[in-house]
């Protein structure tokens, strides 16, 4: 027994000991897989990742809840609400500083501008990367520094500066202010400046480091903000006269200043010039039997990258979602939750004839189009009636172009690339456009891009298929995923999407985020403003060069040039149409540039026009009609509410940073 | 008598090594089962009985006797001692019999039981002493069950409700947490869903404390370990507790913040092999299924609401063709609730308990089998059932061997294997679907067998055709434990030593398929066939994936020492000192780690005054180095007035009065975010920063890298403070029993993300602080009558009340917002906001319209900023902040919280002549919910979502009646009616009939005729009513919609026996 108990204490004293003994470092655990600010800037690995996160702060150039949906290019369809879409909420003016925001700016890019500058304090020269590749990186990162706050300023209007990485979490060093929006332009413009000349115009590791920026990228970047900055929403606007920071400073300058135009067009110009002479152009694909071939020149300058020719890309976003909005533009029958992102019928009106003229110069207060009549050639059924059988062509249109319009192979008849580009018994709306319209615009019973049908099967071949948006039919409506307005988004859209978000399907597609046509454009309306103001007043020696800008884009789009027989000069041009100058260098801007990452909202915004185009009924064609007849009739879709210029800084903040004061109209 | 437990120990540790190679080749349910069964064969091998050796001598006389019970069953084990000389002693055998040798016939006999009141008997002119002991029926309700050891309940002066583990036994689920609302005070419980092996309640003991998602769950530990209280079977239980305030906790340390349950296993008594079998068999049907309007009726509403917006009617034709039954397949009218359930299912449970020993060695062994259906419903047309179906199988064997006369050895070995079945879809999405789906679309299949999709695919075949999925779980759960009594070096010290082993796994096997799914067609073609798109293309075959889990295993060690004794018969002192230590490895980078001390000292004297110290002293290996430990103390102080010699003459009805204040604090260490949060981290993670590709293909693809988290500078656990005084009565010697505890928690160093660092700062991960405090208080009553009347007839009575408020005291909101009507500050965590809603807009509210027929608002009228076509109808929201118009800056607090605040429950028993009856209600208040804009009709313009029966109790220019449950309904959205606003906040309080149990047990003399000794046969009802203002769904339900697996009623039949 005497045994026993020793035993036992014996046991029971076993059982202490690993706490006698093991206390002091049983716990002494710590991770041992954690990288620390210094370690990762040891590895050249790193520095590339450190930067993906940046670079991934470039605005996607493709979405279907983006500003291209709340500009006046592109619809989506209202019940889009109910799967937790905010664009229709924006559309209807129905938001504010705190629901749901669909451009995140304000939250996502002070994080990139924060992992800039940590990577500016801490990258060094490392054994694989060289002094020189270390300056070119801060280079890049100096450039993002300024082109986030290029985007902040064009968005929020009045933003703060963001000068360093915040080094504590004390107030002092968070609650930051406001700054007057020229203040802000000008320090991006000059930083970007000063990227341009670091960083290199072309890398040679092609396969790896395209897409990096570029001299260029900061040129452009430079050159839209300045021309942003010297529109008739900042430049002299009596409007936000009152706006002010926390210490009373004012924002905006109500002074016009035409040398604002100035110091735009100059930097257009400059990004011209650097950017010819380093071999970039507008993309223009081969001729067919001699003659060009506009619809794959403008395909292809969104489409096509640099080693496929495309000399024209600027700036890529080298990876974009290019295949999410490719499912929701192909028709419905393609796949289902397809068919849903389309064009306004404001849209469809801008474009020009196949002559070059403008078919519908605007429209009156009940949205019956006017037509000019200069000759155009334009017609369609009567406003409010159905289409008779005259309102639709009695003949084929045709073009020659390796663009698979009417056939899948690529030829037709004698085997000459002599393509069908609208058939006989087309409504005459869609008839006789000039080739950008047929990149641009899917409408009804117009041939389906997509080469092969969802049930194409060896068996059953459904090569020739068109387009079917009557209501209850396969493109048409039944149910929320229909095209609102009557039409679909074309340009962007692969050709050749086949459509299985779970078989991997997806397009894999650059971004064009900057493409020389609008430099070329931009820099015609600068010299325009600046020539046409009041204290310049030098129009007619400035004409011919911004007409020879303007005729660049025209030319390349395969319609006629201001000053040749059919058209006059630009101004003679406008008069035919009722319209001034001004009219078209901004509707050939709006054509060329259409459904492109939000540009044309933009425009409307800084052309001071957004309150009235962004407001009121918006119309397409007939959706609930089943035939012809009832489905080619001017229909109002929605009703629009425009709210403000500038995007409200998110609710949150305000709360947070004393030193924020929100935007008058929030 | 040295020689058998040694041997038996080896035994035992032979068998569990053996375990360990059978389970390697052949599973860990072979090795478990062969546990079990090895362990009931030493048990019956030692079940003999024990004998004694006496001093000789010439007077000495041999006596022999039996000892039984009240009802003449022997007594096995019963301890037969000579007064006064304790070496002297004998163990009554398998029949109660005894022999022992006592010195002389003045020799006093000391015949004991546990359970049963002692006797003293002196042997006189006997050579055969027979005796009856008695059921003492107050000594096992005496001793409470506290953080590590016992108490006597008298001197118990903590907030601890032990429940009597026959109370839990409520309703047929599967899991124990649904059974604790309204049983037991201090918890509250909610079920938010019914789906078999996801029906496990949510609970808080004294409610919510944090507005972290971590650090709101009790700690629960079974035989000291931490374990899952869902997969215990009921029958497993022989205590259960709950510790509430920091005298009971504080010894937890890190891990008691909010609060404790201690469960015991049932361990063995000395006595023969007692046998319970027990059989119950349910048949279940959901509480409450939504109730949605048919095809043609929710297309008139549309057509109705159309016409209301201005606009034409779209769905005459197919109303009258859907009422008509023209085609089902082009006009259908499906309910797809009724299409993807079954009206019934059900669910069975069988146990088994086995327990007995002796003097030498005790045992329980419990195996229980639990088997459920769900409601999903499965296409007989599929040879694979992919039905909802779970089968849990438990087990345990406790075994207790005394190795010496101060020596005992526990080993308990238990777990269980869970098998469940259902569908490769998740049921939560199948059941959301069904409410998305509006039933004019398609049919469920049309005629041809072609089964159509639309946007939200078809949820009768995500329910049926999916494949089927089965996820089998296992888990061993071992204790071996020490315990020696060294009265030797000086009375009442003993010692123990606990291991503990746990280990659990689970595995999937996924039989994936998918159907050829169409494009619902509203046409034919001209030889009558539908016109039909395929939109995908299924497979024929099922797929095969195999998913495992690390699962995980937890280690813990356990040492203490207890000393307790009374001095000079007033005095009682007692002390306890522990240290302990876990490792909890879930296949995380680094095991979870935790140890520390705790002790306990407690002094009461004369049974009137008591005062007790308790602390815990831990940390755990997630906080920086010399930062680890934490401690925790708390005291508390009772005093019991009804031992006070004034209070004698009372003493016959007032026979308990007791008032008792603790005091302490105690810790949260689990902490949500991030573990080591001390240490400053990169973060690489591709979810966060996703992947940038350059290149010309964009073929250099790199996810992105970047600043982490900011290291937190003294970085600690979370504390609370915790106060509590209560109050007990008893009345009439145990026929009422009242408690009443009245609480204040304070807790502090919250650890949180901050929340005022404006976005600007560019920080990826908002930095975390120790930096919240939420204040918590609250009462709980707990009520206990019971008479038993001469006539026989007993009647029990319990009610339970639980109130728990808690109110954020810091958040880290911004200035600009504390103190607003925005502020969550001053607010219950979960506290819901909205507008506040002043009724509807009526035609004074408007001076006209304008020429495209929109409503003017009277300029008197804050501007309504939610809708820009405000009419009629529309709900008109409150300009709280009065700058004259309403938007975001006007939400406010609304209601309550979504969990509830009230839980209550009270029950009555009645037994008479084999008869018994028992009925317990529960309840819930200050239990709120907003409901979700889906439900709306027409605001998504027929797109989605199901219309609830009450449709037509809106408004409408015909009816303007602000007495409706919808405002005016619009085509497509009207966002100031589908704003969060009083309007929709519905009061989801409600008071259900839990459990209805009528049972009969056969007489005592038949059970003594035949080999049975005992039987009951009973009838159940659970969830059987339900009332609360709210109509549409199960109040409990955690929906906005309804759309939701329903909580189940169930009827149930049972049997049990005792042999």
């Amino acid at each position: 027994m005497k045994i026993m108990k020793n035993r036992i204490i014996l046991v029971m004293l076993a059982a202490i000991l690993p706490f006698i003994s093991g206390c002091s470092d049983y716990l002494d655990k710590r991770p041992d897989d954690q990288l620390d600010i210094e370690s990762a800037f040891e590895n050249s690995k790193n520095l590339d990742r450190w930067l993906a996160y940046i670079y991934d702060g470039i605005p996607q150039f493709y979405g279907d809840s983006n500003w291209d949906m709340i500009g006046k290019d592109c619809t989506t369809p209202a019940e889009w609400i109910s799967v937790g879409n905010n664009v229709c909420n924006y559309q209807t003016g129905n938001w504010t500083p705190s629901n749901g925001q669909i451009i995140n700016y304000w939250s996502n890019l002070p994080k990139r501008i924060r992992s800039a500058y940590i990577f500016i304090e801490n990258a060094h020269p490392l054994t694989d990367v060289s002094q020189k590749d270390i300056d070119i990186m801060k280079a890049e990162c100096e450039f993002f520094i300024a082109y986030f706050h290029s985007l902040m300023v064009m968005t929020y209007g009045s933003v703060p500066i963001i000068s360093e990485a915040a080094p504590t979490t004390n107030a002092e060093d968070l609650m930051i202010k406001q700054r007057p929006f020229y203040e802000v332009v000008d320090w991006c413009a000059e930083k970007l400046e000063e990227a341009s000349k670091v960083l290199p115009m072309t890398y040679s590791d092609m396969a790896n480091d395209y897409g990096r920026a570029t001299a260029l990228w900061a040129l452009a970047m430079r050159a839209r903000l300045l021309t942003f900055a010297a529109s008739p929403l900042v430049n002299g606007n009596p409007d936000m006269a009152g706006v002010v920071n926390c210490d009373g400073e004012a924002i905006f300058t109500s002074q016009y200043d035409p040398y604002r135009w100035k110091l735009a067009a100059d930097a257009n110009k400059e990004l011209i010039d650097v950017a010819e002479a380093n071999g970039y152009a507008l993309y223009e694909a081969d001729a067919v039997e001699g003659q060009p071939d506009p619809y794959m020149s403008y395909f292809g300058a969104l489409m096509l990258r640099r080693n496929e020719g495309n000399y024209e890309l600027i700036m890529p976003r080298t990876e974009d979602g290019a295949g999410w909005l490719d499912m929701k533009s192909a028709p419905r029958s393609i796949q289902s939750q397809a068919g849903v992102v389309g064009v306004t019928q404001d849209l469809v009106d801008a474009f020009f004839m196949n002559n070059g003229k403008v078919a519908i110069s605007g429209h009156n207060a009940d949205g019956s189009p006017i037509i000019p009549n200069n000759g155009s050639g334009y017609t369609e059924a009567a406003f409010g009636e159905a289409p008779q059988a005259s309102d639709y062509s009695t003949v084929d249109m045709t073009a020659k172009t390796n663009y698979f319009y009417n056939d899948p192979n690529g030829y037709s008849g004698d085997g000459k690339k002599e393509h069908i580009i609208t058939e006989s018994g087309t409504y005459n709306m869609y008839c006789n456009r000039e080739p950008r319209f047929y990149i641009s615009v899917m409408y009804n019973e117009s041939f389906n891009w997509a080469k092969t049908h969802k049930d194409q099967t060896a068996a059953n071949p459904v090569n020739k298929k068109y387009a079917n948006f009557f209501v209850g039919q396969e493109d048409g409506k039944d149910g929320s995923d229909y095209p609102t307005a009557g039409y679909l988004m074309k340009k962007r859209i692969a050709p050749d999407y086949l459509g299985s978000s779970s078989s991997g399907q997806f397009n894999k597609r650059h971004g064009a985020i900057y493409r020389l046509a609008e430099a070329y454009l931009a820099y015609a309306e600068c010299l325009y403003e600046y020539s046409i103001s009041d204290e310049i007043g030098e129009y007619d020696s400035y004409k011919q060069e911004i007409t020879e800008n303007i005729n660049k884009i025209r030319r390349r789009a395969g319609i006629p040039e201001y000053g040749s027989a059919e058209l006059g000069d630009i101004d003679a041009a406008a008069a035919a149409a009722g319209l001034t100058a001004r009219d078209l260098i901004r509707r050939e801007r709006r054509i060329e540039l259409n459904c492109e990452g939000g540009l044309s909202w933009q425009d409307l915004r800084r052309w001071k026009l957004a309150e009235t185009e962004l407001n009121g009924p918006f119309y397409g064609m007939n959706m609930d009609a089943g035939t012809p007849e009832e489905f080619y009739v001017r229909t109002e879709y929605q009703r629009r509410v425009f709210k403000s210029y500038w995007w409200p800084v998110p609710q949150d903040d305000i709360d947070r940073n004393p030193n924020l004061r929100q935007l008058p109209g929030w | 008598m040295q020689n058998r437990p040694a041997l038996l120990i080896t035994s035992i540790n032979t068998i569990t090594m053996l375990c360990n190679p059978i389970s390697s080749l052949f599973g860990r349910k072979a090795a478990a089962i062969l546990a079990f069964m090895a362990v009931l064969s030493f048990s019956a091998y030692a079940g003999t009985a024990g004998r004694q050796q006496a001093p000789d001598s010439d007077s000495a006389i041999d006596v022999i006797g039996n000892v039984s019970d009240e009802n003449g069953d022997p007594l096995p084990g019963a301890t037969i001692l000579l007064k006064g000389n304790n070496d002297v002693h004998a163990i009554a055998d398998i029949d109660g019999n005894y022999s022992l040798t006592v010195p002389d016939r003045w020799a006093i006999l000391e015949v004991s039981y546990i359970g049963f009141i002692s006797q003293e008997i002196q042997v006189g002119n006997r050579r055969v002493v027979n005796v009856v002991l008695a059921e003492d029926i107050g000594q096992l309700q005496d001793a409470v069950v506290v953080a590590y050891g016992q108490q006597k309940k008298e001197s118990v002066v903590a907030s601890i409700a032990a429940i009597e583990p026959e109370k839990l036994k409520v309703g047929t689920s599967r899991s124990l947490s649904n059974n604790l609302a309204g049983t037991v005070a201090g918890v509250l419980a909610v079920q938010r869903s019914g789906e078999p092996g996801y029906d496990n309640s949510t609970f808080w003991i004294r409610g919510i404390s944090t507005f972290q998602d971590a650090g709101r769950d009790p700690l629960v530990l079974v035989d000291g370990i931490e374990r899952d209280i869902d997969n215990i079977d009921p029958e497993e239980i022989a205590s259960f507790s709950v510790l509430k305030d920091a005298a009971a906790s504080a010894v937890y340390g890190v891990r008691g913040a909010n609060g404790v349950i201690l469960i015991q296993t049932k361990r063995g008594e000395i006595g023969k092999p007692r046998v319970t079998i027990k059989a119950e068999f349910a048949g279940t049907q959901p509480v409450k299924l939504p109730d949605y309007i048919g095809a043609a009726d929710y297309m008139q509403l549309l057509d109705d609401i159309r016409v209301d917006c201005g606009m034409t009617p779209m769905y005459t034709d197919r109303i009258a063709k859907t009422r008509a039954g023209y085609d089902p397949d082009l006009y259908p009218d499906v309910n797809w609730i009724d299409a993807i359930t079954k009206d019934w299912a059900s669910n069975q449970r069988v146990t088994a308990e086995v327990s007995g020993g002796n003097n030498v060695l005790t045992y329980s062994l419990v195996a229980a089998f639990y088997n459920e259906q769900g409601i999903l419903t499965r296409d007989p047309g599929r040879e694979w059932d992919p039905s909802i179906k779970l089968q849990r199988y438990n087990v345990r064997s406790n075994v207790d061997i005394n190795i010496t006369k101060t020596t005992k050895f526990r080993v308990n070995i238990g777990g269980y294997l869970q098998d469940r079945n259902s569908t490769t879809q998740s049921v939560e999405t199948i059941f959301s679907r069904a409410f998305r789906t509006v039933p004019f679309d398609y049919p469920v299949r049309y005629s041809s067998g072609e089964i159509p999709a639309g946007a939200e695919g078809n949820v009768w075949a995500m329910a049926t055709q999916m494949g089927y999925q089965n996820t089998s779980e296992s888990k061993i759960e071992t204790l071996f434990s020490l315990e020696q009594d060294f009265k030797f070096i000086t009375p009442g010290l003993r010692a123990k030593a606990t291991f503990s082993f746990d280990r659990f796994s689970s595995g999937t096997v996924k039989r994936s398929t998918s159907p050829d799914l169409y494009t619902p067609t509203r046409q034919r073609n001209e030889d009558g066939t539908l016109v039909l798109n395929r939109t995908s293309t299924g497979s024929n075959t099922l797929g095969h994936e195999v998913s495992g889990t690390y699962g995980n295993r937890r280690l813990y060690l356990e040492f203490a020492v207890n000393y307790d004794r009374t001095f000079a018969g007033k005095h009682a002192v007692s002390g306890m000192l522990l240290a302990q230590r876990s490792n909890y490895d879930n296949g995380d980078k680094l095991p979870y780690r935790n140890q520390g001390i705790a002790g306990r000292a407690a002094y009461t004297f004369d049974d009137r005054y008591v005062a007790e110290f308790n602390f815990g002293y831990n940390g755990s290996e997630n906080f920086a180095p010399g930062k680890r430990y934490g401690f925790f103390p708390s005291g508390a102080i009772g005093w019991v007035i009804s031992e006070e010699p004034f209070m004698a003459p009372a003493k016959r009805v007032l026979s308990n009065l007791k008032i008792r204040a603790s005091y302490g604090q105690t810790g949260n260490a689990s902490l949500s975010g991030r573990r080591f949060a001390y240490l400053s981290t990169i973060t690489d993670d591709y979810n966060t920063l996703d992947m940038y590709k350059w290149g010309m293909d964009g073929g250099y693809g790199i996810t992105g890298m970047a600043e982490g988290d900011f290291g937190v500078p003294d970085l600690s656990w979370e504390k609370v403070n915790k106060a509590n005084i209560g109050l007990e009565i008893g009345l009439f010697d145990g026929v009422f029993d009242m408690s009443i505890d009245v609480f204040d928690e304070r807790r502090n160093n919250i650890f949180m993300e901050r929340t005022s660092i404006p976005l600007t700062a560019g920080f990826i991960k908002s930095p975390w602080q120790n930096f919240g405090k939420v204040k918590n208080q609250g009462a709980e009553v707990t009520i206990n009558l019971r008479k038993q009347f001469h006539n026989g007839l007993y009647v029990g009575f319990m009610g339970t009340f639980t109130y728990a408020h808690n109110e954020i005291v810091e958040m880290d909101e911004p200035a600009s917002v504390v103190g607003t009507n925005r502020a969550k500050t001053g607010h219950p965590v979960g506290q819901i906001f909205g507008y506040i809603d002043e009724g509807l807009y009526t035609e004074e509210d408007f001076i006209g319209q304008d020429e495209s027929g929109r409503y003017i608002l009277s300029p008197d009228l804050p501007k309504n900023t939610l809708y820009n076509d405000i009419r009629p109808g529309d709900i008109k929201h409150k300009d709280v902040n009065g700058d004259g118009k309403i938007d975001i800056y006007d939400q406010s607090p609304i209601g309550g919280t979504v969990d509830p605040e009230i839980v209550y429950g009270f029950g009555l028993n009645l037994a008479w002549k084999g008869f018994d009856f028992g009925v317990l209600f529960q309840g819930t208040g200050r239990m709120w919910r907003l409901m979700s804009s889906n439900i709306i009709p027409g605001y998504d313009t027929g797109g989605y979502y199901n219309v609830f029966s009450n449709y037509q109790d809106r408004w409408t220019v015909d009816n303007p009646s602000q007495d409706v449950f919808y405002p005016r309904l619009t085509y497509g959205p009207n966002t100031n009616n589908a704003v969060a606003s009083s309007w929709w906040l519905k009061n989801m309080s409600y008071l259900r009939l839990k459990n209805i149990e009528i049972g009969w047990s056969i007489p005592e003399r038949w059970a003594d005729r035949s080999f049975v000794s005992g039987a009951r046969i009973f009838l159940r009802g659970s969830n059987v009513l339900t009332f609360s203002d709210f109509k549409l769904w199960d109040p409990e339900l955690n929906s906005a919609d309804g759309g939701r697996y329903p909580l189940m009623r169930s009827f149930s039949a049972g049997l049990e026996i005792k042999f």
